[in-house]
């Protein structure tokens, strides 16, 4: 029977991934003093939907887990258990515990007792403390698959017609009889007490009130309709009412979600319906004595079987309806995206082709070009776009890391998101995730001051640290910003001294000291702790960030917070490119990183101490690097004086510089390929792409020229 | 796809069973044989994409389908003098599998000369020459119709070892 489940279990993997996550942001949103059934029931769900699937693939661990996952939630749906804090934790860490067991699963294993144990102790523990209402007497799947004796079918198809949608709230009719108050009763001391459940609206009927010759003052005489628009069990309304239920006449009706007239009638008539059959129906108004002891008789196995399954059924087989989206091997959408890569290139040539004299008169040719240039883009950037997922995929993770982490250093830590839907490339998503995660924790870690140490320095206890993401021309930002302590350039540059990473004498800007943080075997707290890093975080995370073609700044002001910004393209796949001339040979230049080009004039080129040169731009001195000496370039002329050819200004990491080049040819954008796959990274070479013409132009990478460049002055210094 | 009458005849022939195909070439004046099922695909020369920092006997860059493909001079690798390219110049396309994925790389060579069924069992150890640098790609020699065929070291000449 494995057999033939084994090919759905990719399927049963995602999804209970996708669950488990439902899981996590549905506890870390819940607010624990004012719980909305509605989150409640959403975790419910998504924990039913594991339990079956588990359940239908053998994975007994995972199933017995979410049973009792279920069990608990459903107390605390049906409002027999509070909520708090501690209650939180424990299902957040049965959280964990279900991702482990999940993993274990996919790879056919399972989880030693010892380790179950531990994930599902604090579990029964939980269930077990609570002495009053006992747990639900539901039966576990698997156990029901084989005996089904827990439900009776006919029962749940009832309770699926009356309950197929969860009360939102309930109409209550409360009119007591006359002696009411006589007996000590106050009305509404009751309607306060409902009103303690969720927000009440309350219509009093005072017709009944009589003359003034015939009023006594000890009687009741208003009735009142309150409508309770929250959900509530039913069981603790009528607990409200159980003082006065021999007093008064009462009528407790759920309030259903909005739904189409005839949904709603039809679930009248199954309520009607089942009335007649003289079956307890909850959703007809009926004495409050009467449904509690019927509610209590044993004979009636509680009805939480059967709603969950009537809960989650509907939404299972609406849910593909909603996304509208399929599931598709990564590899085809790769092929997809190449294949389209090459009709990129195949345009293109015949772009260049077209140029052709004989051709230029051949207006449709020229024409039919024109739009194939136009399709061919669309589609390219169509195809992209099938890769490119919400950066939400990637910062879901962080609200519970940070409350975690808090909870750890008893910070108050607020984390605040925007911008969760920008869109991006899933391999950026992926190699970007690491790095954020080290940013935040750095924050969290030593970004925000104790509450000591806010208190101290006037500022509110609790900390913020923003996580921002959002497109800036063809790039994607994201930021990682707290209103912590900040860092102090002085102490930076003064520690680096003391490491020896910079010389004594060195004398740094602000900027440059702040940069100091990225430099390896640096790291900003005296101490290391269990949290981040022992320094061998920020080289690294700037390395991930370079290799993804993209740049972080540092900035941060002392005392007032420290902002992280991440620049990443897009996608890894294509760019904008600026192809320039060195001799015969072609290479792209990308265009985000080059900021003008200029061909100097004699009196902007200088010399220093007759090693670097540089131009004078605007009362600032570039240093200037050959292209042609720096790749080698055979039978050029390295001496060539700077005002015959081009210079390209470039920016890497807020520093400028010059590239010296022989021409400037068209901007195009290009598709990236690796040089990994049959050759091996080249220093100062970022990628290649493949031109107009077939032949294969190499990307520089800006960053590694600059690189070369210092070596070459290091060498050249050494020499001296 | 060979006749059944090929077929017959091979099988008439001794020890056809362990013999394997390999294509041979010519670099200066020697044959040297690869094994066939390591070619990909023969090109003609084409002019190539320098990369900056490379080693001598590196080529540069080509686009084959789409991907970039490295080539090298097979005649520099292993030591002989430069030759100029011409018209007759091939490339020959080496696929090599290497961590479960297959690396493309190109070779230049002088000149195909067969595609020959050789029997690695007569494979003999290189004779002591003394050009130390062709040895050191040489798997060993073999006698094939009368010539002398050096057996390639691919995975060291093409530094993928």
């Amino acid at each position: 029977m494995s057999v033939d489940l084994s090919r759905f279990h990719g399927v049963f993997f995602e999804e209970s991934y996708e669950a488990v996550n439902t899981i996590e942001t549905g506890f870390l949103d819940i607010d624990v003093d004012n719980v909305d059934p509605e989150e409640i029931n959403t975790i419910f769900r998504a924990a039913h939907s594991i339990k079956g699937g588990s359940a239908t693939f053998g994975f007994t661990q995972v199933a017995e887990f979410t049973h009792v996952m279920e069990n608990l939630l459903d107390q605390i749906r049906e409002g027999k258990r509070g909520l708090n804090q501690d209650i939180v934790d424990v299902l957040l860490g049965s959280v964990d515990g279900l991702r482990a067991m999940l993993a274990s699963a996919k790879s056919n294993e399972q989880l030693d007792q010892e380790e179950f144990a531990a994930f599902i102790g604090p579990l029964d523990a939980l269930l077990d403390s609570n002495d009053g209402p006992k747990p639900t007497p539901t039966v576990s799947v698997t156990a029901a698959e084989t005996d089904p004796s827990g439900v009776t079918p006919e029962v749940s198809e009832d309770e699926a017609a009356a309950n197929g949608e969860t009360p939102v709230g309930w109409r209550i009719v409360f009119t007591p009889h006359k002696e009411m108050m006589q007996r000590g009763n106050d009305p509404l001391r009751l309607i306060r007490e409902l009103a303690e459940l969720g927000p009440c609206e309350v219509e009093s009927d005072a017709s009944l009130i009589p003359e003034w010759e015939h009023f006594e003052p000890l009687n009741s005489y208003i009735s009142w309709t309150i409508r309770l628009n929250k959900y509530a069990p039913r069981t603790s309304i009528e607990e409200i009412f159980s003082w006065v239920e021999d007093e008064c006449d009462l009528a407790i009706v759920p309030v259903l979600p909005e739904v189409s007239a005839p949904e709603a009638a039809a679930s009248n008539d199954a309520a009607a319906e089942s009335v007649m059959r003289g079956q307890q129906n909850v959703a007809t108004p009926v004495p409050a004595g009467r449904t509690e002891a019927e509610n209590s008789s044993p004979a009636e196995a509680s009805p939480s079987p059967a709603e969950k399954v009537t809960k989650a059924k509907p939404k299972a087989s609406s849910a593909p309806a909603e996304s509208q989206s399929i599931r598709v091997d990564l590899l085809k959408v790769d092929s997809l995206i190449n294949m389209v890569g090459e009709l990129v290139i195949t345009q293109s040539m015949l772009n260049m082709l077209s140029e052709d004299e004989d051709l230029q008169g051949n207006e449709r040719l020229q024409q039919g070009l024109l739009q194939l240039h136009r399709q061919t883009r669309a589609l390219q950037e169509g195809v992209m776009q099938i890769r490119m997922l919400p950066i939400s995929f990637c910062f879901n993770r962080f609200p519970r890391m940070v409350r975690d982490l808090s909870r750890q250093l008893s910070k108050d830590i607020e984390l605040v998101m925007s911008g969760e839907n920008t869109e991006v490339d899933k391999t950026v998503i992926e190699k970007i995730t690491d790095p954020l995660v080290h940013l935040v924790r750095n924050s969290v870690d030593h970004g925000i001051e104790t509450l000591d140490e806010r208190r101290a320095a006037g500022k509110s206890e609790n900390g913020t640290v923003y996580l921002r993401a959002y497109h800036q021309v063809g790039n994607i930002i994201i930021e990682v910003e707290d209103d912590g302590k900040g860092m102090d350039p002085d102490a930076l540059t003064a520690k680096a001294k003391r490491k020896g990473l910079i010389t004594e004498d060195a004398i740094l800007t602000d900027a440059q000291a702040l940069d100091l943080v990225f430099l390896p075997g640096f790291s900003t707290k005296e101490e290391a702790s269990d949290l981040s890093g022992r320094g061998v975080g920020m080289d690294v995370v700037k390395r991930n960030v370079q290799a993804l073609g993209g740049s972080i700044v540092l900035e941060s002001e002392l005392g007032q917070g420290t902002r992280f910004t991440i620049r990443l393209p897009l996608t890894l796949a294509i760019m904008d490119g600026q192809l320039v001339a060195i001799e015969d040979e072609v290479y792209v230049v990308p265009l985000v990183s080059i900021i003008e080009s200029l061909q100097p004039y004699q009196d902007m080129v200088n010399k220093v101490v007759g090693l670097q040169e540089t131009i004078k731009l605007r009362g600032q001195y570039l240093p200037v690097l050959r292209l042609a000496e720096a790749l080698q370039a055979p039978g050029a002329d390295y001496q060539k004086p700077l005002t015959e050819g081009i210079v390209v200004v470039v920016e890497h990491e807020n520093r400028r510089f010059g590239l010296f080049v022989d021409d400037l040819l068209s901007q195009q954008q290009i598709v990236i390929k690796t040089l990994d796959d049959n050759y091996r990274p080249v220093p100062g070479v970022s990628g290649a792409t493949i031109l107009g013409d077939g032949r294969v132009a190499l990307i520089l990478d800006v960053g590694g020229l600059a690189q070369l460049q210092n070596q070459a002055d290091m060498n050249y210094a050494d020499a001296g | 796809m060979q006749t059944q009458d090929e077929k017959q005849e091979e099988i008439d022939q001794e020890a056809v069973e362990e013999s394997e195909e390999f294509l041979t070439f010519r670099l200066g004046q020697e044959e040297y044989a690869v094994s066939i099922m390591r070619v990909k695909e023969i090109r003609a020369w084409e002019p190539v994409t320098r990369v900056p920092h490379a080693k001598p006997w590196e080529c540069g860059l080509i686009n084959v389908r789409g991907a970039i493909v490295p080539i090298i001079d097979l005649r520099k690798r292993i030591g002989l003098a430069d030759l100029t390219y011409t018209k007759h110049t091939v490339v020959i396309m080496f696929g090599l599998e290497n961590a479960g994925r297959e690396r493309v790389q190109g070779a230049v060579v002088d000149a195909l000369t067969d595609v020959a069924r050789l029997l690695p069992s007569q494979v003999q150890p290189s004779p002591q020459l003394n050009r130390g640098r062709q040895v050191h790609f040489a798997q060993g020699v073999v006698e094939h119709e009368g010539r002398m065929i050096v057996m390639l070291d691919l995975l060291k000449a093409l530094d993928a070892g």
